[in-house]
């Protein structure tokens, strides 16, 4: 056998050796596609904002506090409900292009509906459905209460289309929040709230019509499923979850 | 014989009639006297023995109108159905499993009765040396029989065991609502669902799994029966049974031994390999047979959980004295063999004369000799040679012999 | 040059059995299998949309391991067993593994169970992967032994049903499951498997009534009927999609990761 043959099969046997080492016994590595390098994903993990990061720890400590609303009441004290809601702290975007992060709704209870700015049928219902729970309330309840509207199309209603979808309907103010994000993220709000959609291409969505009220720790009390429907329990939800 | 106008002569049609009616007499005067004279003579005075039928049609009398009470009235709102759901006695179901009935609900008010059945998924004999991976509300094949009283309010909870490996749901033919009840039940392995309904019309119904593929869900066992008393509840009986038959599709042949697969293609054509009551070859037959004494009315409920074949429902040895026309309030009277479709039911009473081994059967007959479709009803009690007697006689023919003399 | 390229070539057959070596020795790493793009025909599809089109993606080959979990666990400790929100995880979750932060009686190279869509999406965001979407999971689930499209081979719609009927309530280990045209293993006979897009089948718990448009529900169409009402295998697939949440961590359901 050649020199030349021979380095070169050694120099092979040691890197295969070398590459079923490190994704060899060791399961902190492993698992990870044979092209990514372990720290790459720890990488990823660490600084992808809309993911991961966050899951199940206490949301308030880790999310970027917005306060774009004027009204700041204390924080409820204690751990956040297992049910809460709040515990997908990753950031979205709003309409001003600020970071907004659901732990930041501690200490008021919010309205969320999921929507898309091209959907010409359902979704102007459900906002003008918001628009009634916000106008059926009491005034010392509508100050405290956040309306969350969430776009299912995360490429295409860019913040400034979420501001100018909001200023012509009369709704980018006080009290409520436009916010576009991840498609994980928005996955994952979508499953907590019980929300189903899908893409079925040329910028439409097929999804079910969904108003959910949830309290000032974040978990659901009321949920209005379909259009027509009659916003009373969401109205007396939101009365109760200031009192 | 023809008067002046053509027609007949009346006394020629009066004198022909007069000959026919003696020629009839006569005949049936000789008849008569060979078969009397062919029959062995039966004791006068034996206590064991009915000499007429009269002595039989008083035992059994029944308000025939019974199920007509209930077939003429509409759905009606008495002062108990005003009553709100909160304030209703709550009553637990008591349920029976095959082939034992549920007690009858003895009850006059109406009541918020709780019901609850499990669904698993288990191994369990087809046939002997047969097994079968069924799906099963309560652990059986059929499920347990539910017994409710017309206007109770039910709350369903259906659990799904933790082991299952599919979601199952619930639909009862007896629930006006959704799906009866199948959108509101969907459990995925360990979770549980209730959803409440008010039993509006009385009746016999059948209850099945209806998730997707229902086919396959019903296929593998997951039916049974839900009884609706009308408020004046049914007439007692001596004895009821509940008995629900069945059509499976197995990749192997009737009786091949092992485990057998569910096979689609064979559902698809309706080649049913088995067709048995009760979940099984065997179930009523043997030491499983059903039991009566001779004097009793029998009440069967019958149900069909299909998934595809009809059931042409017999009793050899009896007739039916009322059959409930699919479980519903018609009362037909006096019939061998009765229709219950695929996801039906019917309820058959019969009053038994004469100690025999009555067998229940698909009359499509090999079905009933080749895939399973067999019972028994063991009848005991004193004879009666009048109603039936067994053989009197019995010795060579030959019609040659005959002919020669 | 000759000799080189048969140095090569033999230098690649060495690889490539050290590298099957390593996958059956330790079930540690997951191969990815790439896949081609395509258009798959979904059993309920959403009226007006015929076919989902999908991008060529990656897939793992088998699904994700209790071992491989568990490693992904101890980096990410908000995932362990108890810690989790029930907003993420319902009370069994984990339910097979010690309560000693370790895998119990729980065989390492099982595919991991009792985990919910909220986790499986963590494990494979962490991976820096996904979960696969319904219209490539099912795409990759089509295949046959030899044909990409499965419906093309005898027998095969129900050589999948006997898989899934037959499945045992306690999975064995990954990789024993038959490769399928892709190179894709145990995509039926093993555990349900989460996708990416747990509420998009828009259909109710009730299939028989999968046809209705329910308006008032659904924005841009219901589930139409199904397409094809020959494969058992997909309507128990769909059926037992259709009711989850995805909070249910249930022992017969795991998941593998896609990028």
């Amino acid at each position: 056998m050649s020199r030349t043959l021979r380095a070169l099969l050694t120099t092979t046997a040691a890197a295969l050796a070398a590459l079923l080492a490190a994704c060899g016994e060791d399961g902190a590595a492993a698992s990870a596609p044979v092209a990514d390098h372990p720290s790459h994903v720890a990488h990823v993990a660490a600084t992808d904002a809309s993911g991961a990061a966050g899951h199940g720890q206490q949301a308030v400590a880790h999310s970027a506090h917005d306060h774009h609303a004027g009204h700041q009441p204390a924080l409820p004290a204690g751990p956040l409900p297992g049910a809460s809601l709040f515990h997908l702290a990753s950031a979205w975007t709003d309409q001003d292009g600020g970071a907004f992060a659901l732990p930041d709704l501690r200490g008021r209870p919010s309205v969320f509906v999921m929507f898309y700015g091209d959907c010409t049928t359902a979704c102007p219902l459900l906002v003008k459905a918001a628009e009634d729970i916000e106008a059926a309330l009491p005034a010392a309840v509508r100050e405290e209460v956040e309306f969350v509207m969430v776009t299912f199309a995360t490429a295409a209603d860019t913040p400034a289309k979420l501001k100018d979808y909001a200023a012509g309907k009369g709704l980018d103010r006080a009290g409520w929040r436009w916010l576009v994000g991840s498609p994980l993220q928005t996955r994952q709000l979508a499953t907590m709230l019980g929300v189903q959609y899908r893409d079925v291409g040329n910028g439409m969505f097929a999804h079910s019509n969904v108003v959910t009220v949830l309290d000032r720790d974040g978990v659901p009390v009321a949920r209005l499923e379909g259009l027509g429907v009659d916003p009373e329990p969401a109205v007396a939800a939101l009365v109760a979850a200031t009192e | 014989m023809r008067n002046t106008r053509g027609n007949l002569h009346v006394g020629a049609i009066v004198g022909a009639a007069a000959l026919v009616v003696t020629l009839a007499v006569a005949l049936a005067l000789l008849g008569g006297r060979d078969a009397a004279a062919a029959a062995p003579a039966v004791a006068a005075d034996d206590p064991h023995v009915q000499h007429t039928l009269a002595d039989t049609s008083g035992q059994h009398a029944h308000d025939l109108t019974i199920n007509a009470v209930w077939a003429e009235r509409a759905l009606r709102a008495d002062e108990e159905d005003q009553v709100p759901v909160a304030d209703l006695p709550v009553v637990v179901a008591e349920v029976g499993y095959a082939p034992n009935a549920a007690p009858p609900v003895n009850r006059d008010y109406r009541a918020h009765v709780q019901v609850t059945l499990e669904t698993t998924e288990e191994v369990m004999e087809l046939a002997d040396g047969v097994e079968y991976r069924f799906w099963t509300f309560g652990g059986s094949v059929p499920g347990p029989m539910i017994r409710v009283r017309e206007g109770d309010y039910v709350t369903f909870t259906l659990q799904n065991h933790p082991s299952s490996l599919m979601p199952h749901n619930i639909d009862l033919h007896a629930v006006s609502g959704q799906g009866g009840g199948a959108e509101a039940t969907l459990v995925s392995p360990g979770q549980q669902a209730t959803f409440a309904f008010t039993a509006l019309n009385p009746g016999v119904y059948v209850y099945h799994c209806a998730t997707a593929p229902v086919g396959m869900h019903i296929a593998n066992g997951m039916y049974g029966l839900i009884v609706v008393e009308p408020k004046e509840g049914f007439t007692p009986v001596d004895r009821e049974y509940y008995v629900v038959q069945g059509d499976f599709y197995t990749a192997g042949d009737f009786g091949e031994r092992g485990l057998q697969d569910f096979d689609m293609q064979r559902a698809i054509k309706e080649d049913a390999a088995y067709v048995v009551f009760n979940g099984r070859v065997g179930s009523l037959t043997g030491d499983n047979a059903l039991q009566a004494k001779v004097g009793e009315t029998v009440r069967l409920f019958v149900g069909n959980g299909g998934p595809n074949l009809s059931s042409s429902f017999h009793v050899i040895g009896d007739v039916f004295d009322r059959v409930w026309l699919e479980g519903g309030a018609m009362i037909n009277r006096d019939v061998q063999t009765t229709m219950i479709p695929a996801g039906g039911a019917v309820v058959v009473e019969f009053d038994t004369d004469v100690p025999a081994s009555l067998t229940l059967v698909d009359h499509a007959i090999f079905r009933a000799f080749n895939k399973g479709a067999i019972g028994s009803l063991v009848v005991t009690g004193e004879e009666d040679h009048v109603v039936f007697s067994d053989r009197i006689d019995i010795r060579p023919y030959d019609p040659e012999a005959t002919a020669g003399n | 040059m000759t000799r080189l390229t048969t140095t090569l070539l033999a230098l690649a057959a060495l690889a490539a059995v050290g590298g099957a070596g390593a996958e059956s020795a330790n079930a540690a790493v997951t191969t990815a299998v790439q896949v081609p793009g395509g258009e798959v025909v979904l059993l309920f599809p959403v009226e007006g949309e015929d076919v989902a089109r999908v991008e060529p993606f990656a897939i793992d080959a088998t699904p994700v391991t209790n071992a491989q979990f568990l490693a992904f666990v101890r980096e990410h400790p908000e995932w362990a067993k108890g810690a989790v929100p029930s907003v993420f995880a319902s009370d069994s979750y984990l339910a097979h593994w010690g309560d000693d932060g370790g895998l119990g009686t729980a065989h390492p190279d099982a595919p991991v169970t009792n985990v919910s869509w909220f986790a499986a999406a963590a494990y494979c965001e962490a991976r820096g992967g996904r979960l696969p979407t319904e219209a490539e999971w099912e795409l990759v689930a089509r295949a046959g032994r030899e044909e990409t499209d499965g419906y093309r081979e005898p027998g095969h719609r129900e050589r999948v049903l006997a898989l899934v009927s037959g499945r045992r309530a306690v999975p064995g280990p990954v990789g024993q499951g038959e490769v399928n045209a892709y190179g894709v293993r145990d995509l039926h006979g093993l555990v349900w498997e989460w996708v990416f897009d747990v509420g998009s089948a828009l259909n109710t718990a009730d299939s028989r009534s999968a046809g209705d448009r329910r308006l008032q529900l659904v924005c841009g169409g219901g589930s139409a009927n199904a397409t094809d009402t020959g494969d058992y295998a997909a309507f128990l697939r769909y059926a037992f999609r259709s009711g989850l949440t995805g909070d249910y961590a249930g022992g017969g359901l795991g998941f593998r990761c896609a990028s």
